[in-house]
């Protein structure tokens, strides 16, 4: 297992207020340090945000937490960028 | 028709089937409770002794009824006092709205009397939560509320709202009855490749949770395990669907479980759990349980597969609707040798014998006597500690939603308020608490609703004086060092009943046992059992943490042979 990549969710959240606050909680509950964090206006989707969140930690917990941001309410779909090609986004 | 925030509040409750609150007036909820008191005729108001009272009693309502939980509560210490109870409603998956008043939206971030950011304090413990910012949203954030609440796996959500809101007039737009999402179906190819790993095993073993209760798919276990011919063990959530009588029960699995349970874990070829999340209770060596077997899991809750445990296969969707594929599915087992061996060794289960101790009282004599005074009908409730895991271990449930109990989060403290829940929810039914002085000494003061509302709730304390379980752990790991659990509180439990206007009974001998339950269950009204229990008792069988079946610890002996 690769124990110390570098991978990134790319989570694309609504719009409003306490978004981003909600999306740190899943992710700082599960002990990942936050390396580098964007977020934008989705391009022609004003009622969209992407955050794009660079971790450095192991990819059973990145899974575990892409599993966990699904499920809020404000987050309309995660997925999982990894620069090893193995891993994949399954 | 033009109404306030509050009336709108009220309406929509009512109209997503809501016929009674638990709660706590205040400041910023006064609008809220003034609305309650105009639709008295069509929602009862019960004001609790603690806001987090309500929130264990409208939790145990929604437990044992199948409905949602509603509790409210004013700002800052009021929404505060709800956490320990929705985070309680969290871990185990309970259907609940929340609603707390807040300080007008104008005060808000300025450090105002009562002003305190429950969104940001609740958001790991809520499946959902808002603050309402228009009037006008609000009745559909009431609707959606529920529908979150009652949809895949099931949860709390909470709703603030600032109490110029509740005063706000708006438009009044009745809504529909929330219908929960549609669940996944279950994946037609996983369901195939199930139904052949049935067909090849020789060992299979079905567990169960909570998913099992709250789908109300009790019966669709049975018909699953009687087809493969499969015996099935249950985590605590688990506990009340399968009836303890039933010969394919094997009772509770995991740290406090039976023997029959967890050596069958280690023996099956074949796991299949169901709305279950192989909990460190359950399995406390993640790598090592059930190693020998292909893990089959069903679960609502994607992010609950391969979490805990690894699993070679899995089924995302509602419990029922995936037991009734499998079952259609399955093979037709006929005779099984695996299912005559578990049963066969079902006897020795590892449990000690209720009634040893001579004199003394045995708590889980008194456990076994509670069905046997108050009938099938009897709901009980449970704190958290030895009495708990003893009730898990010897009450025979016979019946789903009937068991209440803080699981997941382990919240002492939760019993009266639930029992008083139960009781509310379930008019004409028994209720009992079974709770240790400890767990019973933390929210005492909900003894107070029931004599109030004159609920028929038993309450049996075994009074051991001690923090039972930890001075157990303390015995058995950490050589007899008894920090901090010797409390030997001098509350007179029969006094106490007293003053609350209750009755009080004691329980001081073995003799004693049955004409004083007989008695308390025949008062009609709410009374304390003050039950004299041995500091000495010990829960065995246990697996130590971060072990699995084979450490299985039976008697303090055996413990000090091992070391």
């Amino acid at each position: 297992m690769d124990h110390m990549d570098r991978n990134a969710l790319s989570i694309l959240v609504y719009n409003q207020p306490g978004v981003l606050v909600k999306v740190a909680t899943v992710i700082s509950g599960r002990g990942l340090n936050v390396n580098e964090l964007t977020a934008r206006r989705e391009v022609g989707q004003p009622e969209y945000t992407r955050i794009v969140v660079d971790f450095i930690g192991e990819m059973e917990k990145l899974r575990q937490v892409r599993g966990q941001l699904e499920k809020l309410e404000v987050v309309k779909e995660v997925t999982l960028l990894s620069n090893t090609a193995a891993t994949g986004d399954t | 028709m033009q109404l306030n925030g509050a009336q709108i509040l009220v309406r929509t409750l009512i109209e997503q089937g809501v016929d009674v609150v638990f709660g706590y007036p205040g400041g910023q909820a006064i609008v809220i409770y003034d609305a309650l008191y105009e639709m008295q005729d069509q929602i009862r108001s019960i004001v609790t002794s603690h806001e987090q009272g309500a929130t264990h009693s409208a939790d145990a309502y929604a437990r044992s009824t199948g409905k949602t939980g509603v509790v409210i509560a004013t700002s800052g210490p009021g929404a505060t006092n709800l956490v320990t109870g929705i985070a309680t409603a969290y871990y185990d998956s309970v259907p609940m709205v929340a609603i707390t008043g807040n300080v007008p939206r104008d005060l808000i971030g300025r450090a105002s009397f009562q002003e305190v950011d429950i969104v940001s304090v609740t958001n790991p413990i809520v499946k959902h939560n808002y603050l309402v910012q228009e009037v006008e949203s609000l009745a559909g954030i009431v609707k959606e509320a529920f529908e979150i609440a009652n949809s895949g796996r099931k949860g709390p959500v909470l709703i603030d709202i600032p109490k110029d809101i509740s005063a706000l007039k708006a438009e009044y737009t009745p809504q529909h009855h929330f219908i929960p999402r549609p669940a996944p179906e279950p994946d037609q190819k996983q369901l195939a490749l199930i139904a052949e790993k049935i067909a090849a095993s020789k060992r299979p073993l079905i567990y169960c949770g909570g998913g099992v209760t709250f789908s109300d798919s009790a019966e669709k276990v049975r018909a699953l395990a009687e087809k493969i011919k499969a015996p099935v063990c249950m985590s605590m959530m688990g506990l009340s669907s399968v009836p303890a009588d039933s010969p394919y029960s094997l009772g509770l699995v995991g740290m406090h479980g039976t023997a029959t349970a967890n050596m069958a874990v280690s023996k099956c070829d074949l796991l299949i759990a169901v709305g279950a999340r192989f909990s460190d209770r359950v399995a406390g060596n993640r790598v090592k349980f059930a190693q020998d077997a292909t893990v089959v899991h069903i679960d609502i809750d994607r992010s609950e597969i391969s979490k805990n445990v690894s699993v070679n296969h899995s089924l995302v969707g509602d419990a029922g609707r995936c037991l009734d594929c499998l079952t259609a599915q399955a093979p037709q087992v006929g005779q099984s040798d695996w299912l005559h061996q578990v049963l066969r060794h079902k006897a020795l289960n590892g449990l000690p014998d209720p009634f040893s101790g001579g004199e003394a009282v045995n708590p889980r004599a008194v456990i076994t006597a509670l069905k046997a005074v108050a009938g099938p009908d009897l709901i009980v409730a449970t704190d958290v500690g030895q009495h708990q895991m003893l009730v898990a271990q010897y009450y025979p449930f016979s019946r789903p939603r009937s068991f209440l109990s803080s699981c997941g989060l382990g919240t002492m403290g939760y019993g009266l308020g639930a029992a008083n829940g139960a009781a509310i929810g379930n008019p004409g039914r028994p209720v009992a608490l079974v709770t240790g002085d400890g767990s019973f000494h933390m929210n005492l003061q909900e003894l107070a609703v029931s004599v109030s509302n004159n609920l028929p709730v038993v309450v049996v304390v075994m009074n051991n004086k001690v923090l039972g379980m930890v001075h157990q752990w303390q015995k058995l790991f950490f050589g007899g060092r008894y920090s901090g659990t010797e409390i030997n509180r001098k509350t007179d439990f029969k006094l106490l009943a007293e003053a609350f206007g209750a009755k009080g009974f004691r329980i001081a001998k073995s003799a004693d046992i049955r004409p004083v339950l007989e008695q308390a269950f025949a008062c009609g009204g709410p009374c304390v059992v003050d039950c004299v229990i041995d500091p000495r008792e010990r829960v065995f069988p246990i697996i130590p943490p971060g072990k699995d079946a084979e450490d299985m610890i039976f008697t303090e002996d055996m413990l000090e042979e091992a070391r």
